[in-house]
């Protein structure tokens, strides 16, 4: 799929993008243009805050102030990717649960939302590419079954390049009751893919499976958070509750200069307001491993 | 999925000189009920049908904890007696390494010792022809046959014929032996709680049932291979004056069989393939049994449950732990037989994970070039092509990983890696493309994919193995 240079706040991350200008007379150039996107969620007491602007932040990358670009705040479209544990654990009530947490999120979203299913046992399925047509989300959930292992990592990893099949801004939303047991990639690997890719992933997990660190880790190397459900009824309140965090979160944009490109990079989202928390992510990688 | 956690000394104890005298400690003294169902057992032992659900195996199965400890007790007791019927003074060791006196008055010792010349098949007329002080004279002269039960007069019968065509007496043994396997490999268990009282002396075996890496259950089971394992300890070969397992073909056929279907099951028991390398310590099939049971002990479906249970004696340990474990027995077992490529294919994958790359890649290129069965060689390049990319190898490892993708274009695992190592090479197009043909693969059957059955894909020929186990004994009946 061939990526397109749209407006500088609507640029995919660090990814380099073509600027063709064609004219009858002057010859076809390029140049890479390379933007940082950093999703980020300012809170105060625990409470979003809204209506900030771009001086209300200062953002450091590898501890080189950057000038901001662009921060726009719950104008872009959301790609929402649900990834839904199907394993064998699952069938039964906690299922239906999942059911009906997928049509309250259908519920949420807003033209020009798309969505995306990705479910997973031993077996990664992509039963729903990255639609607009949200409704779709209902019937393929309907036609899910559980059984098997739990391939969780796998999962994740399939699930951020889905989120990237359109540059829309891309929440990642995962479901498990367990720990993987089935997966071939690593989990460090996808954490690195993950600090490479403009997603931000949030984790749901019941309670058995809190000691699986993975999700965490996977949700702060995204800036995103885990929930931790006492059970599965409220499994469709958190789905609901991340959508809607989501929303009150800023995409703040900057085009990194005085540092080098290749490699790992700290960012650090900070509201000049004192009494501001941000959760961002806290950094990305550039270049091959 | 079962794991068999807590170690039972049960065999260290039928290994004792029960003729130790000992200070007083705590005694078990025999009990009716226990005679009676050790005559039960005899009867169910003599005719049971090998390989199969009968009367036998569903009489036995019922008895529960303590019921089989008693057994346990007074199959020992009744072997010694077997080959001695002088011998006395029984002790056995508890758990706690406390020795305890097992106690039969005159009369309990004369109905075991008439049950002990039913089993040892010397009933048989014959034995009245013997010296003096021979066991079959002894047994003509002091059982009346027609004064024991119909049950038992056929059983002695049997063994008698038994015994007269082999020349040994380790008919009862063996045949145990399989009676305790079916019952465990064909009889639904009983769930005995890990809170039942229990004898002082006896198997105690913990069991912890895990379903998609959570702990379900934890439970007593797995005493009946306990019951297998302790009969065929007491085999004994003709010319031999003290039992010697290790020299009896079906001991060793039976541990394989055995070791095998349980893997195949996914019910693991460190514990009973332990015990066959104590006997069979060079046999390169049970070591290479044993390093894969360390192997599966080390993946994340037993890992995850185990946080909870791991402090228990018998747990595994560490995935690190347990793939050395692991690496020492597959490499006893390429000292076994070097010719072995599925050891090496196991042991490549073992020293991958441990980060001893280059090690790993000499195995796998090994073996992946001398295996001819095309799942092996999936195996072999799939975790060739994992070495490779860690040592940086990435253009190596792009084609294992195509090689492994083209033996089997429906799985899963070659695409997540190609995948995954483009990724890693900034090849932007060429991961995205390998994600978007994992997701239109057409076959979606459970066996697309073989990293999905990699740990027990070594074991799919466990019932044929039963099966010739089995005819080893059944056709000497």
């Amino acid at each position: 799929m061939k990526r397109l240079s749209i407006a500088l706040a609507l640029a995919a991350f660090m990814i380099g993008s073509m600027v063709v200008a064609i004219s009858a007379q002057a010859p076809t150039f390029t140049s890479r243009i390379e933007s940082v996107r950093v999703d980020a969620l300012v809170t105060r007491n625990g409470q979003p805050v809204l209506g900030l602007q771009p001086d209300d932040f200062d953002v450091l990358d590898n501890g080189v102030r950057q000038q901001i670009d662009h921060v726009s705040f719950d104008l872009i479209p959301v790609n929402l990717v649900l990834v839904l544990d199907a394993s064998e654990s699952v069938a039964g009530s906690l299922l239906d649960q999942l059911r009906l947490a997928g049509r309250s999120v259908i519920a949420a979203l807003r033209g020009g939302d798309q969505t995306a299913l990705v479910t997973f046992s031993h077996r990664v399925a992509q039963p729903l590419p990255l639609t607009p047509d949200v409704n779709r989300l209902s019937e393929v959930l309907d036609h899910a079954q559980a059984g098997g292992g739990t391939a969780l990592i796998d999962a994740a990893y399939s699930a951020l390049w889905v989120a990237q099949a359109d540059p829309g801004r891309a929440v990642v939303v995962v479901f498990s009751d367990g720990t993987d047991t089935s997966s071939w990639l690593a989990a460090d690997r996808v954490l690195q893919a993950a600090r490479r890719a403009d997603a931000v992933v949030y984790g749901v997990r019941t309670r058995g499976s809190r000691t699986n660190a993975f999700l965490s880790d996977l949700a702060d190397a995204t800036g995103g958070r885990v929930f931790d459900v006492g059970s599965t009824d409220v499994v469709r309140s958190a789905f609901t509750a991340i959508l809607g965090e989501f929303r009150q979160r800023y995409l703040i944009s900057y085009t990194p200069r005085n540092v080098k490109r290749a490699g790992s990079h700290t960012i650090q989202v900070r509201p000049k307001a004192r009494d501001l928390k941000v959760k961002a992510r806290a950094g990305y990688l550039a270049g091959p491993d | 999925m079962m794991l068999m956690l807590a170690a039972s000394d049960a065999l260290a104890q039928a290994r004792q000189q029960f003729n130790l005298s000992t200070p007083a400690g705590m005694d078990v003294p025999m009990t009716p009920d226990r005679l009676l169902r050790l005559e039960q057992w005899v009867n169910a032992v003599a005719a049971h049908q090998p390989g199969e659900r009968d009367d036998s195996t569903s009489t036995v199965n019922a008895w529960g904890l303590r019921e089989l400890q008693g057994l346990w007790i007074d199959l020992n007791t009744l072997a010694r007696v077997m080959r001695n019927r002088s011998a006395g003074g029984f002790t056995a060791t508890t758990r706690e390494g406390f020795v305890v006196r097992l106690l039969y008055t005159p009369a309990q010792l004369r109905a075991i010792a008439t049950l002990a010349c039913v089993a040892g098949g010397y009933l048989d007329p014959s034995g009245a022809a013997m010296p003096s002080g021979h066991p079959a004279r002894q047994c003509v002269d002091s059982v009346p046959l027609n004064e024991l039960s119909t049950e038992l007069r056929e059983a002695a019968l049997r063994f008698g014929r038994a015994r007269a065509a082999r020349g040994d007496d380790n008919m009862v043994f063996e045949r145990a032996a399989l009676l305790h396997s079916d019952i465990a490999m064909l009889e639904r268990p009983m769930a005995i709680p890990v809170s039942t009282p229990s004898l002082p002396v006896g198997p105690r075996r913990i069991q912890l049932e895990m379903m998609d890496g959570n702990p379900v259950s934890m439970t007593l089971a797995g005493l009946h291979w306990e019951m297998a394992e302790t009969a065929l300890e007491y085999v004994q070969p003709a010319d031999a004056t003290r039992p010697a397992p290790s020299r009896d073909p079906f001991v060793r056929q039976w541990y394989t069989a055995t070791a095998t279907w349980m893997q195949k099951e996914e019910r693991h028991d460190a514990q009973h393939l332990d015990n066959a390398r104590r006997l069979f310590p060079d046999d390169a099939v049970l070591l290479f049994l044993s390093g894969c049971e360390h192997e599966a002990y080390a993946s994340p479906a037993i890992q995850a449950p185990l946080q909870a249970a791991r402090r228990m004696p018998g747990s595994p340990g560490s995935s690190t732990e347990e793939w050395r474990r692991a690496d020492a027995l597959f490499r006893d077992a390429m000292r076994a037989d070097p010719d072995a490529m599925e050891v090496r294919l196991h042991r490549g994958r073992i020293l991958s994970l441990l980060g001893a790359q280059d090690d790993a890649v000499a195995e796998l290129e090994r073996a992946r070039m001398a295996l001819s069965d095309p799942q092996q060689r999936y195996y072999a390049e799939v975790f060739l092509g994992r070495a490779l990319e860690d040592r940086g190898d990435f253009a190596e490892a792009q084609q294992a990983y195509a090689r492994a993708h083209d033996l089997a274009p429906g799985a899963q695992t070659p695409l997540l890696a190609l995948s995954q190592l483009a990724r890693r090479r900034d090849d932007f197009e060429g991961a995205r493309s390998a994600i978007e043909e994992l997701a239109h693969l057409a076959d979606t059957s459970d066996d697309s994919d073989p990293w999905w059955f990699y740990f027990v894909s070594h074991a799919q020929h466990a019932d044929a193995l039963v099966a010739d186990a089995w005819a080893m004994v059944r056709y000497g009946w």
